[in-house]
């Protein structure tokens, strides 16, 4: 880690807060220091979380730190289960017991004698290596193992989403975008939404939906736990573009072995037809800013460097991803010494966090991460992905850079 | 086993002589406090000239860019952050901060307040001597401040032990000004006032309200005299008058008409300036305190404001023959031990906890049956108490206080079983 300029990347635990965060009738405690979870729900209040679950603290001090005593969690567990009745009760690692060496199983399995009519579920991802990806991971596929169960498969054709979270900007939009397109082209309907729009005891039916749309790499093994216990197919990759989508979707109709509605599919080609050919036009005077920087999750950026470069010919070279583990060869991930340099000369359009933006000299508020640094109120605002992603886009884009 | 919000594990005042002995009246916090990371940062961003170096986890560098507006990756002023990765956790991160420090040393920082969080101060990562041997390779000034949140119950300390901190970067001056400090506050008018009488007399006036200098708080020894508008600022007043000789009138505390006559008879004698504020609001206090006394004899309250300064509250409301009964703390500041030692020689004795969950915890305080509760009274807000002195203060908070009262008595004359307690 070391000395960082600009925000450092989420910790593990931060991760496993941003996946649970959203999920309805539940409760998460976590067994540290207050402060982590006031401002977490600060983070995720200006992301836009609303209403999900129930998040506590314990607080922990100097002499449950010296004599290991972890009365706290289990009194604090107690209270919550006792009034809040939740369907499922998260524990959250922190940075301090992670040092001391609590053993959160071992807590979570003496609170499970005592409440055995509660689930209860410690997560694991505290250390001070890993990243908030793994921490994301590692929920949503303890949510699968711990909660999902063997149920028939539903009449009608339904979806899971799996992925989407409170980290990525527009998360709300992007699931709803999804959600319209699967409905438009295959009149499919929404299963569940892990993690962004779910209810715990909905989790349950995970197994019922016909296949699972996997919007982040951290959904994999999700994805192929559900495969193997429930014989559900996935697909995973985020579709940005019109083409993108366009592909995204007949991946889909092939896996599920489907015709699409081409009528709807037409018309959203269409609807995009004319802001695209526009865009194209207005890039032949502009090649000189026709460069995108986009910084972010793997998936994000490599989604939208995709659409920039195949769709509109936007070189995407000046992008990075913010994890090294994620990293390719196409796709770099780059640490604050590199990217300072570039950042300032940067020419065409910059999608990052406002801290990045800011040191760039850049009035852009395209954001990819939710960070805190902005408020977002609005969850019908436009999406990324999708068709109409596509458009808001193009039109975001086209505005930079001639802006 | 009963876990709900319960005054099991509370203690009293007289068993409380620090913030260890101050307990949560329900132990699943909801939503908490914020620790004291946040308000020194605040404090770092709110002086001019200064850089801060936040040491610590993830959690703590990325949510502390929630306080610092504007990261800004280069100077004048930088915000940066340490975090210790998995090996430095075990090893210590000595080595990195120092490359850390002096590469902000390098990009002009003039002073960086050095924070250290949970992770390092459970290490025992010690920055006090890092700074110390620093000190004399780098330009900037360095102020560690020791932060850990499992040290404390809430922000408060983030602002005093911050201050502390600014003493080590302070010299004795070569000349004194003879002016005064005005530490912490904001400058009601009544204080302006006063400022206006000391000014005439050619003395400067310093207000170290929320913004402040560098260049000017290095320069705060050069004063005759610190006036202390606030908890938080009281132990670097204590601390400059042992270091430095400064005297100081501790004027945040002065609630009473005997308190308030007697810090502007010191303020006087000190200014050699005819200080004291307008003989009419002093009669009015005089009154009221009268009223109040046979008014609310015997009457009980309790206090769940944390942005007052609630023992001193306490205390002057029980020498109008009040009785609290419970006492939520925010911090014991070093100061409170006086006050706590005044308010049992009085014979009282509340409860003393740190509230975490209102929802909860407001329905165990109800079956205290306090007359009065300070807190959620529609009022300006107790907060408007801190930073404050004079007669005005007190006044505004009798008048309050009676208007709640009669309310209350009002809507139970009506049959509302509503209203204040």
């Amino acid at each position: 880690m070391g000395l960082h300029k600009f925000r450092p990347v989420p910790s593990g635990r931060m991760g496993t807060l941003l996946a649970l965060a959203t999920i309805k009738d539940a409760a998460l405690l976590e067994f540290g220091s207050m402060g982590h979870m006031l401002y977490g729900r600060t983070l995720l209040e200006r992301s836009g979380v609303r209403g999900g679950c129930r998040l506590y603290s314990s607080h922990i001090d100097e002499s449950d730190i010296s004599l290991g005593d972890t009365r706290r969690i289990q009194r604090a567990a107690a209270d919550i289960i006792e009034r809040d009745r939740p369907e499922v009760l998260f524990l959250l690692p922190s940075s301090v017991p992670e040092i001391i060496g609590t053993d959160l199983p071992a807590i979570c399995g003496e609170l499970e004698e005592e409440f055995p009519d509660t689930l209860i579920i410690p997560f694991r991802q505290g250390g001070f290596d890993v990243t908030y990806h793994k921490g994301i991971e590692e929920a949503l596929l303890l949510l699968c193992q711990k909660i999902s169960e063997p149920v028939p498969k539903t009449e009608k054709l339904t979806f899971n989403i799996i992925g989407s979270c409170a980290d990525f900007y527009n998360f709300h939009s992007d699931a709803r975008e999804i959600c319209r397109m699967l409905k438009g082209a295959f009149d499919m309907e929404t299963l569940c939404i892990m993690t962004s729009d779910i209810r715990a005891k909905d989790i349950k039916r995970l197994g019922g939906a016909h296949i699972n749309i996997v919007l982040r790499q951290e959904g994999v093994k999700s994805a192929e736990y559900l495969k193997q216990q429930y014989g559900t197919p996935y697909v995973y990759q985020r579709p940005y573009g019109f083409a993108g989508t366009q592909a995204w979707l007949a991946q889909i109709g092939e896996v599920l072995g489907i015709l699409w509605n081409k009528e709807f599919i037409d018309r959203e080609q269409l609807e995009g037809a004319d802001g695209m050919e526009f865009a194209v036009h207005v890039l032949e005077h502009w090649k000189h800013r026709a460069s995108l920087a986009a910084v972010g999750h793997f998936d994000i950026v490599q989604g939208l460097s995709s659409f920039a470069e195949q769709e509109l010919g936007i070189s995407a070279q000046a992008s990075w991803c913010d994890s090294p583990q994620m990293a390719t060869a196409q796709l770099a991930y780059r640490k604050e010494a590199e990217w300072m340099e570039q950042i300032r000369t940067h020419k065409g359009i910059m999608m990052a966090a406002d801290d990045i933006l800011e040191y760039a000299g850049v009035r852009s508020r395209m954001r990819l991460m939710n960070t805190g640094g902005d408020w977002q109120l609005n969850p019908y605002a436009p999406p990324y992905v999708g068709y109409r992603g596509a458009m808001n886009l193009v039109n975001l884009w086209i505005n930079e850079m001639i802006g | 086993m009963k876990n709900k919000a319960s005054f099991k594990y509370i203690k009293k005042l007289s068993q409380i002589k620090s913030n260890s002995g101050i307990h949560f009246l329900s132990p699943a916090a909801f939503p908490g406090n914020h620790c004291p990371l946040h308000t020194a940062v605040r404090t770092g961003t709110d002086i001019e000239g200064m850089s801060s170096l936040v040491i610590g986890s993830q959690e703590c560098g990325f949510y502390s860019r929630l306080v610092v507006e504007k990261t800004k990756g280069d100077g004048p002023e930088l915000h940066w952050m340490y975090i210790l990765d998995a090996k430095e956790v075990v090893f210590g991160c000595r080595e990195g901060l120092i490359e850390a420090i002096k590469e902000m040393d390098a990009q002009g920082a003039k002073g960086i307040l050095l924070i250290s969080t949970c992770v390092p101060e459970l290490i025992g990562e010690d920055i006090e001597s890092v700074a110390f041997e620093l000190q004399e390779e780098v330009q900037a000034k360095l102020f560690p401040v020791k932060l850990p949140h499992f040290r404390c119950n809430s922000y408060p300390s983030g602002f005093w032990k911050s201050f502390e901190a600014l003493i080590s970067g302070m010299s004795f001056p070569t000349e004194k000004n003879g002016g005064v400090n005005l530490l912490g506050g904001v400058m009601s008018p009544g204080l302006k006032a006063m400022m206006e009488i000391l000014k005439e007399k050619n003395k400067p006036v310093y207000h170290v309200g929320i913004k402040k200098k560098l260049e000017d708080i290095l320069n705060l020894p050069k004063a005759a005299l610190n006036l202390v508008l606030s908890s938080w600022d009281q132990p670097w007043a204590a601390a400059m008058e042992k270091k430095f000789g400064i005297p100081y009138i501790p004027l945040h505390s002065a609630y009473s008409l005997q308190q308030i006559d007697q810090a502007f008879e010191r303020l006087e004698k000190l200014t050699e300036a005819a200080c004291k504020q307008q003989e009419g609001e002093r009669e009015k206090l005089a009154v009221l305190e009268h009223r109040f006394r046979q008014a609310f004899q015997g009457k009980s309250f309790i206090v769940t404001e944390g942005r007052a300064d609630t023992i001193q509250l306490a205390l002057y409301l029980a020498s109008l023959g009040m009785k609290p009964l419970a006492l939520h703390l925010e911090e014991f500041f070093p100061e409170d031990k006086q006050w706590s030692q005044a308010l049992l020689e009085l014979g009282m004795d509340p409860f003393v906890f740190h509230g975490v969950n209102f929802e909860e915890e407001g329905v165990l305080l109800q079956s205290l049956k306090p007359d009065l509760r300070l807190g959620e009274l529609t009022m300006r807000g107790l907060n408007s108490l801190n930073g404050n002195f004079g007669y005005q203060r007190s006044i505004e908070l009798l008048t309050e206080i009676f208007e709640a009262m009669s309310a209350h008595e009002e809507a139970l004359e009506g049959g509302i079983q509503d209203g204040i307690a």
